[in-house]
C-alpha cells in the first residue's frame, strides 16, 4: 500500500481527505503543521504528499521548498490543496515545486481523478 | 612908552591898508587882463558841432565848450568853415581851438592837443536789416558802403586796411556821407556800411538798418590848438581841469549834453534843470510839431480779427493792445490817428499801397511791405506758430510740416515768411478765421500764425480740437507801427512817442490783454500732467496687481485646504481599502471553510463510502450536499463581485486556444448536460488563439451555459464563436422558455431573477449575469448581450478584444 503523506492543519479537511483516501486503498499518515510535515516527508518518505497551502506555521510555499531542498525527498511528488481565494499563487506553487494542485472544497467524487493524474503524470517525468 | 605902542600900531596899520590896496590894484589889473578872446573853429558835423536854424553854433562841443568859457570868463568866437578850412586855419594860428578833433600821431606833430579826451568815437558796422552779420568773417563777399575820405574807411585802421589784414575779400560802395551809407543798406545796394558810432547810434532808427556789434578804429576826439599858439597851453591846462571836473559830474552840461545829443533828445533838455533819466523824457522838435499840425487827420487801418492785438468787438469798436497804444500816443503827441472800418485786411493792405490808409499800427515788416511803408521801432512781440488739431503727431518746428498742407491768412507776414523761406505752398485763407477753421475741419493740416491771435480765436470759436504745436523758431516776431513810406516825419514822431511809454505803463497793457504767455520750450504743465497721467496709471496698474495677488493668495490657501481634506479622505478611503481587501481576503477563506466540510461528507456519504443509503437519506443527504453548493456558490459570487467593485480584481492575461476554453467549460457543465435530453452543439473555430484572463472568462461561459440548461427543456443549446475584426465573439443560443422585452433591462442585474416556472429549479443566486457583465466589462474589456423573444429561447453572448488591452494586466503575471 503507498502511503500518502497529508498536511493539513484543519480537522475536517483532514478527516475528509483521509477517508477518501484510505477508502482508495491508500494508507496515510498525517501531520498538522509545515514543520511535522517537513520531518514526516523526510524520515517517513511518502509515495506522495498532500498538502495544504493554509498552515499554521509555515507557507506553503516555504515547505515546499524545505522539502524539495532536502535529498531525502525531493523527488517526492507533492500535491498542493488551495483554496479559490488565492488564484494568483497557483502559479507560485507550480514554481515553487509542487506537481500540481486540487481544489478546495474538495469534491469527493472527483478528487481521486484529480490525485491520480497528477501522480501519473508525475510518473512519466 | 605909550608912544613907542602907538607909533607901531600905526606903522602896522599902514602897511596893512598898503597891502589890501595893491591887493585891489593887483586884482582889478588882473581882471581887465584875463577877460581872454578865443578864436573856436566851427563846421558842420551834427550832433557834435553845427548851426542851428538862427545861425547860432551848437552842438555838443560848443555847449561845453561855453559852459568851461562861462567858468573862466573866455570870450568865444566861432569861425566858421568847412572840415578842411578850419584845420588849415588852425595850421595858421588863425583861430586857438579847433573842436572834434582825432588824436592821431600824425596830427600830433601839426598840432597841440589837451590831454583829456572828449569822447571815444569809432566805426561801427550797420546792415541790412534780414542779413546776420555778427563778425568781420561775415563780411566776406558782401558789399561795404563806405564814406569817401573817412579815416573809417582809408586810415591805417579803416575798414579796408582791417579786412585786407583778414585777407577777407568784399566789395566796397563808395559814397558821400553817412547818410548814403546807411540809404544804401535801405535800398540794398550795399548789405554792410560804416559810419561812425555817433551818427549810427542817431539815426539808424530811420533806416532799415540794425547795428552789428562789429566796431573798430577807436579815435579819441579832443581839442587841436595851433602849435605856435602863445595862448595854448593855458588853454589846454584849463580845458583839461574843467572837462575832467565835468566828467565826473552826473548833472554837468558835459554829461546831459552827451546824453541828450547821443539820444536824439531836444537840446532844451541840456540846460533844464530837471535830471535827466530817460522816463517820460521826449519833446517834439518844432519841425516835428509843424508836421503834426500840417496833419490833422490820420487814417489807420486794423485787421478786424487780430485779436488780441487789434481787433474791432462786438459794438464794431476797436479794442485791443495797440489800440491802447495807439490812444497814448495820441494822447502824448498830440496826434489824431482815427481808425477807418469796415474793411477787410486786404482791402486796408491795398490801400495803404495806395495811400489811402496812412498808418497800420501793428504790423510786422517783411519785403513785401518795406516797399510801400517805413516801419517804427518794435513795440510788441509775439511768437510765430504752427496750430494743429490735437490729434497730430508732435512737433518740433517748421521743418516738420514742410510735407504738409498749411493753412495762412492773406495780407499776414507768415504768409510771407512761409513762402520766402520755407518751401511751403501754403493754402490761403481770407480771413484768420476761415484759416483756423480749415485746419480744425481737416481742410488743412496745420497753420501758421501769430500764437497771441491763434489762441485768443481757438477759445472764443471753442475749437476745442486744435492746439499750438510747436513756435517755427525760437526767435519772437516783433510788431511794428508802419507809415505810408512818403511820411518819414510820422515814424520818428512814433518812435518818440513808443519810447514815451515806461515799463510800468507796458506791462500793464500786456495783462490786460495777452494772458496767454507761450513760452518756448515744452510747456511745464503738459510735462507734469504726462507725469501724473503715468504715475497714476501705473499706481492703478500696481493696486490692481496687488488686489489679484491677494485674491490668488486667498485661492491659493483654499485650494490648499481642499487639497488637505482630500488627501485625508484619501488616506481613510486607503484605509478602508485595505480593510474591504482584508475582509474579502479573510471573509473568502474563513466562510468556505466550513463549507468545505459540509460539502466533502455529504458528498461521502452520497457515494455510500461510508455504507448504505436508504432512499429518504439519499434524498435528505442530496438537499444538504445541494444547498452546501449553493451557499459555496453564492459566497463565491459575493467575493467576486465585492473584489470587482474594490477594483482588486486582478487580471492574469494567458494565451490559449479558444476552442480549449470552450472543451473545459463544456466539461464543467457535463453534470448538467448529461441530467438533460438537450443536445449541445459546437460550432468553434479551432484556430482562434486569444490572449485574455482565461479563468474569467471560462467563469463566464460556464455561467452563460449554465443558464441555457437550466432554462431550457428540450431541444439544443449552441455555443459559438465568431472573429469580427480584433475581437471574437462568443455566443450561447437556447431553444428555451426565452424573456420577455420588459424584462430584458432588468437581466444583467444583481440579484434579478425573472420569475418563471423553472426558476426555483435552476436554483442559482440571481448574481450570474451581473456577475459575467462584471468580468466582461471591466476585466475582459468587453461587452454582454443579449437576443430573446419569450417562448423562442435566448442568445445570450459577450464581445471581447483577442487581445486584452494593456492597462489590465497584473504587472507580476509573466504567463
Amino acid at each position: 500500500m503507498k502511503k500518502v503523506l497529508v498536511i493539513e492543519d484543519n480537522e475536517n479537511n483532514m478527516e475528509l481527505i483521509t477517508f477518501i483516501l484510505e477508502a482508495n486503498n491508500y494508507e496515510t499518515i498525517r501531520a498538522e503543521t509545515g514543520q511535522q510535515g517537513i520531518d514526516m516527508a523526510i524520515n517517513d518518505r511518502p509515495a506522495f504528499i498532500l498538502l495544504d497551502i493554509q498552515l499554521p506555521d509555515l507557507m506553503g510555499t516555504d515547505v515546499l521548498k524545505i522539502i524539495r531542498k532536502n535529498n531525502a525527498c525531493d523527488k517526492i511528488p507533492i500535491i498542493a490543496i488551495t483554496s479559490y481565494a488565492m488564484a494568483g499563487d497557483r502559479e507560485k506553487l507550480l514554481n515553487a515545486g509542487c506537481d500540481g494542485y486540487i481544489e478546495k472544497p474538495i469534491d469527493p467524487m472527483i478528487v481521486m481523478d484529480q490525485i491520480e493524474n497528477v501522480i501519473h503524470s508525475r510518473s512519466h517525468l | 612908552m605909550k608912544d613907542k605902542k602907538m607909533v607901531l600900531y600905526h606903522r602896522i596899520l599902514q602897511i596893512f591898508i598898503l597891502y589890501t590896496f595893491l591887493l585891489n590894484i593887483n586884482f582889478s589889473i588882473a581882471e581887465d587882463n584875463y577877460v581872454l578872446n578865443i578864436r573856436v573853429g566851427a563846421y558842420d558835423n551834427r550832433p557834435k558841432i553845427y548851426t542851428n536854424e538862427f545861425g547860432q553854433i551848437e552842438g555838443l562841443f560848443p555847449d561845453v565848450l561855453n559852459d568851461i568859457a562861462q567858468q573862466e570868463s573866455w570870450k568865444i568866437n566861432y569861425v566858421y568853415g568847412s572840415w578842411n578850412e578850419c584845420l588849415s586855419r588852425l595850421d595858421n594860428n588863425d583861430i586857438d581851438i579847433m573842436v572834434d578833433v582825432a588824436f592821431s600821431t600824425d596830427r600830433a606833430q601839426r598840432f597841440k592837443f589837451n590831454e583829456e579826451t572828449f569822447l571815444v568815437n569809432w566805426a561801427t558796422v550797420y546792415s541790412k536789416n534780414d542779413i546776420r552779420i555778427n563778425s568781420l568773417i561775415d563780411l566776406k563777399n558782401k558789399r561795404i558802403a563806405v564814406m569817401k575820405g573817412s579815416i573809417h574807411t582809408d586810415g591805417e585802421h579803416g575798414i579796408k586796411q582791417l579786412l585786407q589784414q583778414f585777407a577777407i575779400d568784399c566789395e566796397f560802395v563808395e559814397v558821400d556821407n553817412y547818410k548814403d551809407v546807411l540809404t544804401c543798406l535801405s535800398n540794398n545796394q550795399a548789405d554792410a556800411g560804416v559810419v561812425n558810432r555817433i551818427f549810427g547810434s542817431l539815426f539808424f532808427k530811420l533806416y532799415d538798418v540794425k547795428e552789428t556789434p562789429i566796431i573798430f578804429n577807436p579815435s579819441h576826439i579832443k581839442f587841436a590848438f595851433p602849435k605856435q599858439s602863445s595862448i595854448a597851453q593855458k588853454l589846454i591846462d584849463r580845458i583839461d581841469y574843467n572837462l575832467a571836473k565835468m566828467k565826473e559830474n552826473p548833472n554837468s552840461i558835459y554829461n546831459k549834453a552827451m546824453y541828450v545829443y547821443l539820444s536824439g533828445f531836444p537840446r532844451k533838455l541840456i540846460f533844464t534843470k530837471k535830471t535827466i533819466n530817460g522816463d517820460n523824457v521826449f519833446l517834439l522838435t518844432h519841425a516835428e510839431k509843424e508836421w503834426i499840425r500840417n496833419h490833422p487827420h490820420i487814417r489807420f487801418g486794423v485787421d478786424p480779427e487780430f485779436a488780441p492785438f487789434e481787433y474791432l468787438n462786438e459794438k464794431n469798436e476797436l479794442n485791443g493792445i495797440s489800440f491802447e497804444y495807439i490812444s497814448l500816443i495820441n494822447n502824448r503827441l498830440g496826434l489824431n490817428m482815427q481808425v477807418v472800418k469796415d474793411m477787410s485786411w486786404n482791402t486796408v493792405i491795398s490801400n495803404a499801397k495806395s495811400k489811402k490808409i496812412d498808418v497800420l499800427p501793428c504790423v510786422s515788416i517783411t519785403n513785401e511791405r518795406k516797399k510801400f511803408l517805413k516801419f517804427s521801432t518794435p513795440y510788441i512781440h509775439f511768437y510765430r506758430a504752427i496750430i494743429t488739431r490735437t490729434d497730430m503727431p508732435f512737433l518740433t518746428g517748421i521743418h516738420d510740416i514742410e510735407h504738409m498742407t498749411v493753412a495762412v491768412q492773406e495780407n499776414s507776414s507768415h504768409k510771407d515768411y512761409l513762402l520766402d523761406q520755407t518751401s511751403i505752398q501754403p493754402k490761403i485763407y481770407q480771413t484768420l478765421k476761415e484759416a483756423l477753421y480749415a485746419t480744425s475741419n481737416g481742410e488743412v493740416q496745420a497753420f501758421v500764425g501769430n500764437i497771441a491771435s491763434a489762441a485768443f480765436w481757438i477759445r472764443k470759436l471753442n475749437l476745442v480740437n486744435l492746439k499750438i504745436a510747436a513756435p517755427t523758431s525760437q526767435e519772437a516776431q516783433t510788431l511794428h507801427f508802419a507809415v505810408r513810406n512818403d511820411w518819414p516825419e510820422l515814424i520818428s514822431i512814433i518812435n518818440k512817442g513808443l519810447s514815451s511809454l515806461t515799463q510800468k505803463e507796458e506791462r500793464a497793457i500786456r495783462k490786460r490783454w495777452v494772458n496767454v504767455e507761450y513760452k518756448p520750450g515744452i510747456d511745464p504743465g503738459v510735462v507734469w500732467r504726462y507725469i501724473l497721467q503715468i504715475v497714476g496709471a501705473s499706481c492703478l496698474i500696481f493696486l490692481l496687481f496687488l488686489f489679484w495677488n491677494f485674491r490668488l493668495k486667498k485661492e491659493i490657501k483654499k485650494r490648499i485646504q481642499a487639497d488637505r481634506e482630500l488627501n485625508k479622505a484619501n488616506q481613510r478611503l486607503k484605509k478602508l481599502d485595505q480593510l474591504k481587501s482584508m475582509f474579502i481576503a479573510s471573509m473568502s477563506h474563513e466562510l468556505r471553510t466550513p463549507l468545505n466540510s459540509i460539502i466533502g461528507f455529504t458528498g461521502i456519504l452520497l457515494l455510500e463510502m461510508t455504507g448504505p443509503l436508504n432512499d429518504k437519506q439519499k434524498d435528505h443527504l442530496t438537499r444538504v450536499n445541494n444547498s452546501a453548493k449553493h451557499l459555496l456558490n453564492l459566497i463565491t459570487d459575493v467575493i467576486d463581485i465585492s473584489k470587482i467593485e474594490a477594483g482588486k480584481i486582478d487580471v492574469h492575461p494567458k494565451k490559449f486556444m479558444l476552442a480549449e476554453i470552450i472543451e473545459e467549460a463544456i466539461i464543467a457543465i457535463e453534470p448538467q448536460l448529461k441530467s438533460n435530453n438537450l443536445t449541445l452543439q459546437k460550432y468553434v473555430p479551432d484556430d482562434i488563439q486569444l490572449y485574455t484572463d482565461k479563468k474569467r472568462l471560462l467563469q463566464s461561459l460556464i455561467n452563460y451555459l449554465s443558464n441555457a440548461f437550466k432554462y431550457t427543456e428540450k431541444g439544443f443549446v449552441r455555443i459559438s464563436a465568431e472573429l469580427i475584426d480584433d475581437k471574437i465573439k462568443v455566443s450561447v443560443k437556447d431553444t428555451g422558455i426565452g424573456i420577455s422585452q420588459d424584462d430584458i433591462p432588468k437581466l444583467f442585474n444583481a440579484f434579478e431573477r425573472l420569475e418563471s416556472h423553472l426558476k426555483i429549479k435552476a436554483g442559482g443566486t440571481g448574481l450570474g449575469l451581473y456577475l459575467i457583465r462584471k468580468l466582461v466589462t471591466e476585466i475582459l474589456g468587453g461587452e454582454v448581450f443579449v437576443d430573446t423573444k419569450i417562448g423562442q429561447g435566448s442568445t445570450f453572448g459577450l464581445i471581447i478584444p483577442k487581445s486584452i488591452s494593456l492597462k489590465n494586466e497584473n504587472e507580476n503575471d509573466n504567463p
